[in-house]
């Protein structure tokens, strides 16, 4: 249709805030049996370079070169390997074209007919058409009648998403002729000191559209660039420019997933999981089917924040882990730290996961519905007021005990399994002030015939007001309100069955200020404070119970903290973070204090006195001063050095005697005789890219070590009595660990994906002077997350455009548990001696999986589009064992392996969407 | 107001122009799996090397009645083939807070007893257990004290179908309970030991016999054809009441007697032995009772390694396994008329066909008892069990407190 149809455009890897953009230059070309279009995204993605070529002569060409110090454009005129073509460079491009001259420079407009102040002009529709790899579209910059001088202004872009308004940080923004760019910042704007003149301005972002325009800057001023998702992705949206997606520039101990890869994760049940996801990390392990938990580095799944839009979430799955809390489709990022943790976040020991949603988008309407027959789905983005305000709502509700019931076996099909949840966010945008209220709500009811019942419900709002002040000063303020309710019921034994709820509030307010004092230097500063309130909650009887009521009792505390950072880079080769946070946790009354003896057990029989402390009066004051030190040596253009030191405490955790987040945990705060849990984690990494095949690498080692570390005695019972200083012991954690990851990443390599492997021991000590202080008769045991070998890999083969396939394995080395080591015979009946606590393991875990996605047309304006996955879930239909049992028999102990999914399950879903793939 | 209502709707009319974006996704899942249920409980094979270190255990309960006291002492054994491994030549001794002490005698390996008569122990005097092993490591018990023990109030049974999922289908029974009437200075904690005994019947008499020539009793051996056997529950029973307001239980569960067995075609009898224990020898029984009663599961407590209330003095790292506990007892026996509608299902008795006669028996079955009437034996081989009730572990004694 039309001849420039034939240019081809290769979209290059651009490496990001130091990509230097080619011009033509010396490099070794080694190329064997490559067609014409491999090797020309290998140049591309080695040099920054793009090709245009008109595909049609070189579509069977194949390229054999191997020649050191040779230009790029010689290296493409050797593949060609045909005078009739001409190779030009031009606008940092290398342009084939079989005749055709392109002109070196383009022509200046002419400057009277310039509109008014940055205003765009767009380019003639034939112009558009008929030039659309070169597409220049104008733009005009200062105030007119401005004579071109000697005096740099200053000229800020700003780049947005066209879909949601979102900011884009990390974005490039380059001038052609002075060969001088710059990346945006967080709030995307990229800041450029230039002479006024006209220029070639081009912004790029990877996962997006390539902006150009012909800018014509008069004096300093400011236009905002909005940028276009490209045109076969797929309902997601990448983060690949984000700094911390690269490995060798990113904080240590920092993972970041895109929306996307978590899913093109194979799954049971077509659900993306983003907690699952998590787990293919290394230095994080799934506590394992039917539980929603995450062990990081060592630490126990309590010790981990999960923040959806800075709400607290307590419980991060549906129906016991098996389904993810989080529709996926609202999950913009998703940024884990597990080493360094920035000053501004507190209150956990191991980790925080802090997953933001995608903005409504301000200018467009778009509602999207998927329906399942478990569950049906609804995300409707609203603007209200044009490029103002705007409104997104997401709902999911599962309506799957249909399913049960047609399941031929009593207790099943009398169970239940339920569950919602919704999200509804507001976005108000003025130019300095940006706001945003989200609100939060999941709920889950799960019956099993008639022996019990739990409910837990995780309520959250948040109100974050993001302000600018002047071009160096801006803060960000946020108000959280959350809270998780849990509800059992146990029918079990009828002369003591009870019912117990529970809720845990959490609210917060921080306010947080970034002050830029120079391009390479910005203070961080703050105050969080944060308000517990527990009620703990009465365990009452039900039915013909005759279990007497137990008041758990409420309880409350406060952390006051007020945190410095201050972000720099004295020499290029080195990025600095240096971070202070100063916390204060008081534990409020109303609260009645027992005392006891020193000396004695800690026991009902030694209480010798009782403190009475009126509502909100402050019980004790546990002060932690904190460090978070990070640094990031840059030793060459591959490799970076990484060191962290990182300080924690936790004042808020769960009563568990459990491997899992069971039913029967509680939550609980540091009280009089409970002291918060804190710890210093030490952290050096080495990471290195391997460009020229797309591969990065990192490995990383830790040491944690943790103080009073939170135990239960043995055989606790957390429902029998309020006062749980009776049932738990403090004491040491040490974890330590090596983390290695291989990983290629890229649209333009078929085979991605990464293998992590992690090396990590837990251990607990607990001693005392006294032999009841002691677990373990004091010595140091493997906590029951203690798994020394995790292996993951990931493996995303792109068979076609329409076609691709992707494989998992996961690898774990068993948990510890106690066993039977011995029997010993009383009254003629033989009992069985256990052995030291955590002193055997369960079998190892292994699991494998797969799933094809097979793509209908990809063609954008089609009304229905459909799609088919494919998956296979555990392809070995390895029992991988949950736990470990044993049971006696007539002669001496039979032991039982219990697993959840012990079976190849597979699972097909054909998706098939009415409406564009623009909406996504 | 009125411009931005008007706004609104020319909002509204672009979307529908232009910018309106709408889609639904339908999901179908076809789920297959291989298995109608996904889980799985199986065999497990732990990979424990035997402890080589074997502990001693110590266990007593001395009660307030008159009769014998015993004392066991023996070793750990192996989880696979456990063998019961006594320890013999202690010295044994019950020591009271008054200085004074009983020693016990050892009547079989590893048993020893003491004879205690009625009132003999002052109950408001703490105990102490000392057992001295032969090569002088000196174990002692915590000082223990008697607690009240009201009597055993009814002791009752619901018939249940239990559904769960056996090799044989499911089946049918007797559940028993006990009720508890306590009075407030009663002991809040109490254990229940469960003696069942019952009669059982062979379906035949002994008259044929086999052992390289025929046999014929005449007239046939009828004596071992009914007996009666006595045996201890192999069940923990614990209850406390400290967590309700009355010293007062109803309904507690103890054992479940299914109709896999004669026990309940013939007379059966339970004795019920309440005893008062302290609140530590509670959490001991009652940790024992979780341990014993693992079921797996996604939610299950850990098991835990039980700590006694005894410990080797002379070697302070050497732990002791087992309670020393002193109870007050109270007793009560029960019979349980023949279940006429429920059905018996008993294999005890096996029975075969020689199709080729007597040279099928092996020497090792002799003496190999043949079905026959007076007239002549058959070729049908049958067990032991089948004729001598003593074979699966009955005496033909009849107890002296069966009714008849």
């Amino acid at each position: 249709m039309n001849k420039f149809r034939l240019f081809v455009v290769i979209i290059g890897l651009f490496l990001l805030s130091n990509s230097v953009f080619a011009q033509d230059k010396l490099i070794d070309a080694h190329f064997q049996n490559l067609s014409f279009k491999e090797f020309c995204a290998s140049i591309s993605q080695t040099n920054a370079v793009k090709i245009y070529y008109p595909a049609k002569y070189f579509t069977d060409k194949t390229i054999n070169i191997d020649q050191d110090q040779i230009l790029i454009s010689e290296a493409v005129k050797l593949a060609i390997d045909n005078d009739s073509f001409q190779v030009v460079f031009w606008n940092n491009s290398i342009v084939i074209t079989n005749g055709k001259i392109i002109p070196e420079k383009l022509e200046l407009n002419d400057l009277k007919d310039i509109p008014a102040d940055n205003e765009v002009v767009e380019p003639k529709e034939e112009y558009f058409k008929s030039n659309k790899a070169g597409v220049q579209r104008k733009v005009i910059v200062g105030t007119k009648g401005v004579v071109f001088g000697k005096t740099q202004v200053v000229l800020n872009v700003h780049v947005t998403d066209e879909q949601n308004g979102d900011n884009i940080p990390g974005a490039t923004v380059y001038i052609e002729s002075l060969k001088k760019g710059t990346i945006t910042n967080d709030q995307g704007i990229a800041k450029l000191s230039l002479l006024p003149n006209v220029y070639s301005i081009r912004i790029m972002y990877m996962g997006m559209k390539e902006q150009e325009y012909q800018l014509h800057l008069y004096s300093s001023g400011s236009f905002t660039v909005e940028m276009f998702k490209q045109g076969i992705e797929l309902s997601s949206v990448d983060i690949f420019g984000d700094r911390q997606m690269n490995m060798r520039k990113k904080d240590p101990g920092l993972e970041k997933i895109s929306a996307k890869l978590i899913k093109e994760m194979p799954v049971m049940v077509g659900e993306p999981d983003i907690v699952r996801s998590a787990s293919m990390l290394p230095g994080i392990i799934s506590v394992g089917e039917g539980s929603a938990g995450l062990n990081v580095r060592g630490g126990g799944s309590d010790q981990n924040a999960f923040y959806l839009n800075d709400i607290p979430i307590f419980n991060t799955g549906h129906l016991f882990g098996f389904f993810p809390a989080f529709n996926a489709d609202l999950i913009k990022d998703f940024t884990i730290s597990k080493g360094y943790i920035p000053a501004k976040y507190g209150g956990k020991l191991s980790s925080i996961f802090d997953i933001e949603t995608r903005k409504a988008s301000n200018k467009k309407f778009s509602l999207h519905g998927g329906i399942s027959p478990m569950a049906a789905n609804l995300v409707l983005s609203v603007p209200i007021i044009d490029e103002k305000l705007s409104l997104i709502v997401s709902g999911r509700k599962s309506y799957s005990d249909w399913i049960l019931r047609q399941i031929n076996d009593y207790d099943i099909s009398h169970s239940s399994a339920q569950f919602s949840d919704i999200s509804v966010g507001l976005y108000y945008d003025l130019p300095n002030t940006q706001i945003s209220l989200f609100g939060y709500h999941s709920k889950d009811f799960f019956a099993y015939s008639n022996v019990n019942e739990y409910q837990y419900s995780n309520d959250g709002i948040s109100l974050k007001i993001a302000q600018r002040y002047s071009k160096k000063l801006r803060a960000n303020y946020s108000f959280v309100i959350a809270q998780y309710w849990f509800n059992t019921q146990d029918f079990e034994e009828f002369t003591k069955a009870y019912e117990h709820s529970y809720t845990v509030g959490q609210d917060e307010f921080k306010a947080e200020y970034f002050y830029d004092l120079s391009e390479h230097q910005q203070l961080t500063g703050g105050y969080h404070f944060v308000f517990y309130n527990l009620d703990r909650g009465i365990v009452n009887p039900i039915g013909k119970s005759i279990r007497v009521p137990v008041d758990l009792g409420t309880e409350k505390g406060m952390e006051n903290a007020v945190f410095i950072a201050d972000k720099i880079s004295p020499w290029p080769w080195l990025d600095l973070n240096l971070g202070m946070r100063f916390s204060i946790y008081n534990p409020l009354g109303p609260k009645d204090v027992y005392l006891y003896s020193d000396g004695k057990t800690i026991d009902n029989q030694y209480i010798y006195d009782t403190l009475n402390f009126a509502d909100n009066e402050v019980i004790n004051a546990h002060y932690f001063p904190e460090l978070r030190l990070a640094a990031n040596i840059t030793i060459s253009k591959k490799s970076s050095l990484k060191a962290s030191f990182t300080q924690m405490h936790q004042s808020l955790f769960m009563l568990n005697t459990t491997v899992t987040i069971a039913p029967s945990s509680q939550w609980k705060l540091a009280d009089y005789h409970i002291s918060p849990s804190h710890g210093n984690q030490y952290s050096l990494g080495f990471f290195h890219s391997f460009t020229k095949y797309g591969f990065e690498s990192s490995m990383e080692a830790f040491y944690k070590q943790t103080k009073d570390y939170t135990e239960f005695r043995d055989g606790a019972n957390f429902l029998n009595s309020a006062k749980t200083e009776q049932s738990v012991l403090q004491g040491n954690q040490n974890a330590y660990g090596l983390e290695l990851m291989l990983r290629r990443s890229g649209v333009e390599y078929r085979f991605t994906g990464w293998i992590a492997y992690t090396y990590s021991r837990s251990f607990i000590q607990i001693y005392g002077d006294e032999n009841w202080q002691d677990i373990n008769k004091g010595m140091s045991y493997p906590s029951s997350y203690d798994v020394p070998h995790a292996l993951n890999a990931l493996l995303n083969i792109r068979l076609s455009k329409r076609l691709s396939f992707s494989t998992t394995v996961n690898y774990q080395s068993g948990r510890p548990i106690t066993t039977p080591i011995s029997i010993y015979y009383v009254n003629g009946v033989p009992f069985v001696d256990y052995s030291e606590r955590n002193a055997f393991r369960i079998p190892d875990y292994f699991r494998v999986d797969a799933s094809l996605i097979v793509e209908g047309s990809l063609k954008r304006k089609k009304l229905i589009h459909s799609s088919l996955v494919f998956s296979l879930y555990n392809i070995t239909g390895r029992d991988n064992p949950f736990s470990v049992y044993f049971v006696a028999n007539d002669v001496g102990v039979d032991s039982y392996q219990y697993s959840v999914i012990s079976v190849p399950v597979f699972t097909a879903t054909w998706i098939f969407k009415f409406g564009n793939y623009d909406a996504l | 107001m009125m411009r931005y209502s008007f706004n609104i709707s020319d909002k509204i009319n672009r979307f529908y122009k232009n910018n309106m974006k709408l889609y639904v996704k339908f999901v179908l899942i076809l789920i297959l799996v291989s298995q109608l249920s996904i889980s799985c409980v199986k065999k497990y094979e732990p990979n424990l090397a035997d402890s080589s270190l074997q502990k001693l255990v110590v266990s007593s309960q001395i009660n307030d009645q008159e009769g014998f006291q015993y004392v066991n002492v023996s070793l750990t054994t192996s989880l696979v083939i456990p063998v019961y491994t006594p320890v013999s030549g202690c010295n044994v001794q019950l020591k009271s807070d008054d200085g004074s002490s009983l020693s016990f005698a050892e009547f079989e390996p590893g048993k020893y007893q003491l004879w205690l008569a009625d009132g003999q122990l002052d109950k408001t005097k703490a105990y102490q257990l000392i057992v001295i092993t032969s090569d002088n490591q000196l174990i002692e018990s915590t000082w223990e004290s008697f607690y009240s023990c009201p009597d055993v109030d009814s002791v009752f049974y619901e018939k249940v179908l239990t559904t769960e999922n056996l090799p044989y289908g499911s089946r049918i029974g007797l559940q028993f309970k006990v009720n508890l009437k306590g009075q407030n200075d009663d002991s809040r904690y109490y254990r229940f030991d469960v003696l069942e005994t019952y009669e059982f019947h062979t379906p035949l008499p002994m008259e044929w016999y086999y052992d390289g020539t025929i046999h014929h009793i005449s007239p046939p051996d009828y004596s071992k054809q009914v007996c009666w056997n006595t045996r201890y529950i192999r069940d923990i029973f614990v209850l406390a009441t400290d967590n309700i307001s009355q010293n007062e239980y109803l309904g507690l569960k103890l054992n479940f007697t299914d109709n896999y067995s004669q026990r309940l075609q013939h007379l059966y009898s339970l004795m019920i032995k309440q005893y008062a224990i302290s609140k530590d020898a509670y959490f001991y029984w009652n940790q024992m009772r979780t341990n014993m009663h693992q079921s797996g599961g996604l939610y299950d407590n850990q098991p835990v390694a039980i700590k006694g209330n005894l410990i080797n003095t002379t070697f302070a790292d050497q732990e002791v396994l087992g309670y020393f506990s002193i109870a007050s007892l109270k007793e009560k026996r029960i019979f349980i008329q023949p279940q006429t509608d429920i059905t018996i299902i008993d294999n005890t008795c096996e029975k075969r066909v020689l199709r080729k006669g007597v040279i099928e028996i092996r020497p090792e079955e002799y003496p190999a008892f043949l079905a026959g009437d007076e007239y002549g034996w058959y070729p049908v081989l049958l067990s032991t069990a089948c004729v001598d009730c003593r074979v699966v572990g009955g005496s033909t004694t009849k107890p002296d407190f069966w009714p008849y």
